[in-house]
């Protein structure tokens, strides 16, 4: 399968003021102004195929929404090659800005004082979208995502959530062959993350569209994306499923247990690292490959109650790499 | 008609926003309508007549001042440098199919309308109470040309103002830079008074600048002070600064994306 999506040796450096400190940082920089670059993507390579969805995780200034801006158009870049859809994306050609949506969770593109459905007539022009496509699309949409009693009513006297799912409307419309997802869910409940993320699975299987996703909640990758590209200070720390992630990245395991008699610590800390000790509780990290052993001997050796492996959480194992990679 | 529909949707927005709109046009009256009173009373100290101008003119010109800034002026700039460029908005903009530029042109259309629409209502009053300080063009060749002049004038307006607007690409804080192109505009189209009572070199330099085709040259064309040929010639002189115009904002859209970065996110 040909990539959608080719990014190589990707650069974006943006040229930013330093001033010194104080009343005279602001004089001498009256004489000379200092600059210096900042590296806010560093020789970033990676292919999309068509209808992956992929997350993009990363820190604040990470680089993610930076990578994000170029491979839309919104961003000229430094050096590197980017295409996308065939198209040099800064160009910003007509053809190419019809097959790709952006929706950022921080802007919106609704009128504020006018009915969602006022926006989607304006995409439906400004997309030049066929009558029967608009309609059968709107309908589709509005279903999926239940908001066909909202859509009439001012959009500032809708919630957050309801207005994100209406911002997805309107950024659908046109059937984009890739869509660009910066934050989406960003600042609503739980029950309304789900709701989108259920929204945005569907769509990937049910249209076929490639996905590019961003996002802060860990929740939202783990759900949505078999495939993540880490990113950290401008460059690509990893690229591939998100098992072999924690695979790559965790040695350890994490065992649960639950006593039925009191124990001493000294009893179990030869299994492994003690995370927890709280009578009857203890969580022990230990290697991944002895973790069927130890398990083994915790039941032959101590009267269990409960006893749970697990894989370190996806948080712990995003901080860590983050915390490695900057010492 | 897939641009007439975009401009009709955005119409909607002004409809909405009618009363804010009634009161940025009450604004733009107390100006003119204090100029009109100093110029009564320096009329009368002077035998009614100054440099050629009566009360009829001088009242005449002052009111159609009021639709001239309300209605051929575009107010664009502030929308472009902060929501757009400086708070991010303008990447709603990139990522659309359309030229930013019409759209633009379509949001800020509606407003001037609108604002037309309440300068006529008080210009036909003021002219149903004081029909003799009331002159306009009656020649129907003249009126005609002089409404050529006006689309022409806001076209011009309008880009220009889009290139005041794509300054905020560049500078930080545009706020300075907006009053200094406002005194200019203030003093070189007329705003203050009419152009050719201003001191010789002033009046010369304003007449070649493009803020005069902007408000001045309208307003003297639809007075019926100007014959066919002149006007003629002030709208070969807007259509050379619209093309100007036209091709700066160009250049600099192009040089000005390229710098963007979509602060805000």
């Amino acid at each position: 399968m040909s990539s959608i999506i080719q990014v190589n040796n990707l650069f974006k450096t943006y040229k930013i003021y330093k001033k010194d400190p104080g009343f005279m940082g602001s004089l001498k920089a009256l004489v000379k102004r200092r600059y210096e670059e900042l590296h806010a993507v560093k020789d970033i390579s990676f292919s999309i195929d068509p209808g992956e969805l992929v997350g993009f995780i990363g820190p604040n200034g990470a680089g993610k929404t930076t990578t994000l801006k170029c491979l839309s158009g919104l961003l000229y870049p430094s050096s590197g090659k980017v295409s996308v859809l065939g198209f040099t994306p800064f160009e910003r050609k007509s053809a190419f800005l019809k097959q790709i949506s952006l929706v950022m969770g921080q802007k919106n593109q609704l009128w504020w004082d006018l009915p969602a459905i006022d926006t989607f007539l304006l995409n439906k022009e400004i997309y030049e979208i066929p009558p029967m496509q608009y309609k059968k699309t709107l309908d589709d949409l509005v279903n999926l995502l239940d908001v066909e009693e909202v859509i009439n009513n001012q959009v500032r006297k809708l919630s957050l959530g309801q207005r994100m799912k209406c911002e997805l409307i309107a950024a659908l419309l046109h059937s984009p062959k890739i869509l660009f997802l910066d934050e989406p869910t960003i600042g609503l409940d739980v029950v309304m993350q789900k709701k989108l993320r259920d929204f945005i699975k569907e769509y990937n299987y049910k249209y076929g569209s490639t996905i590019i996703l961003t996002s802060h909640y860990m929740e939202d990758v783990r759900q949505l994306c078999r495939r993540v590209l880490v990113i950290d200070h401008g460059t690509l720390l990893f690229d591939g499923k998100l098992q072999d992630l924690i695979k790559e990245y965790t040695q350890y395991k994490l065992i649960t247990v639950v006593f039925e008699k009191d124990i001493e610590r000294k009893d179990i800390s030869k299994f492994g690292e003690i995370k927890e000790f709280e009578l009857p509780r203890a969580v022990l990290s230990v290697k991944r490959e002895e973790s069927n052993a130890i398990t083994s001997r915790l039941l032959a050796d101590f009267p269990i109650a409960d006893l749970n492996i697990e894989e370190i959480g996806i948080e712990d194992i995003v901080r860590d790499i983050f915390i490695k990679k900057r010492r | 008609m897939r641009y007439w529909k975009i401009f009709l949707l955005n119409f909607q927005i002004v409809i909405i926003e009618r009363a804010i709109s009634f009161v940025w046009f009450l604004i733009a009256l107390i100006p003119p309508f204090v100029l009109y009173l100093y110029w009564r009373g320096a009329l009368a100290s002077h035998g009614g007549n100054i440099a050629g101008w009566t009360l009829s003119t001088i009242s005449t010109y002052y009111f159609m001042l009021v639709i001239a800034s309300s209605c051929f002026m575009a107010h664009i700039e502030e929308n472009v440098a902060r929501e757009d460029i400086q708070q991010g908005g303008l990447t709603k903009f990139l990522v659309k199919p359309f030229s930013y530029y019409i759209l633009k042109l379509f949001l800020e259309t509606p407003w001037r309308i609108l604002q037309g629409f309440y300068g006529v209502v008080v210009l036909l009053l003021f002219a149903f109470f004081f029909k003799n300080l009331f002159v306009i063009a009656s020649d129907v060749k003249i009126l005609a040309l002089s409404i050529v002049i006006i689309i022409l004038a806001f076209i011009l307006s309008f880009t220009f103002k889009m290139i005041v607007g794509l300054s905020a690409f560049w500078l930080t804080d545009v706020g300075g830079f907006f009053q200094l192109v406002e005194a200019i505009i203030l003093l070189c189209a007329g705003l203050l008074m009419p152009l050719s009572l201003l001191p010789d070199t002033i009046a010369k330099i304003s007449y070649v600048l493009p803020f005069a085709y902007m408000i001045y040259f309208p307003i003297i064309s639809l007075q019926g002070t100007q014959n066919v040929g002149q006007l003629m010639n002030i709208i070969l002189v807007q259509l050379v600064w619209i093309a100007i115009m036209a091709y700066l904002y160009s250049l600099l859209w192009k040089k000005g994306v390229r710098k963007f970065t979509g602060i805000g996110q």
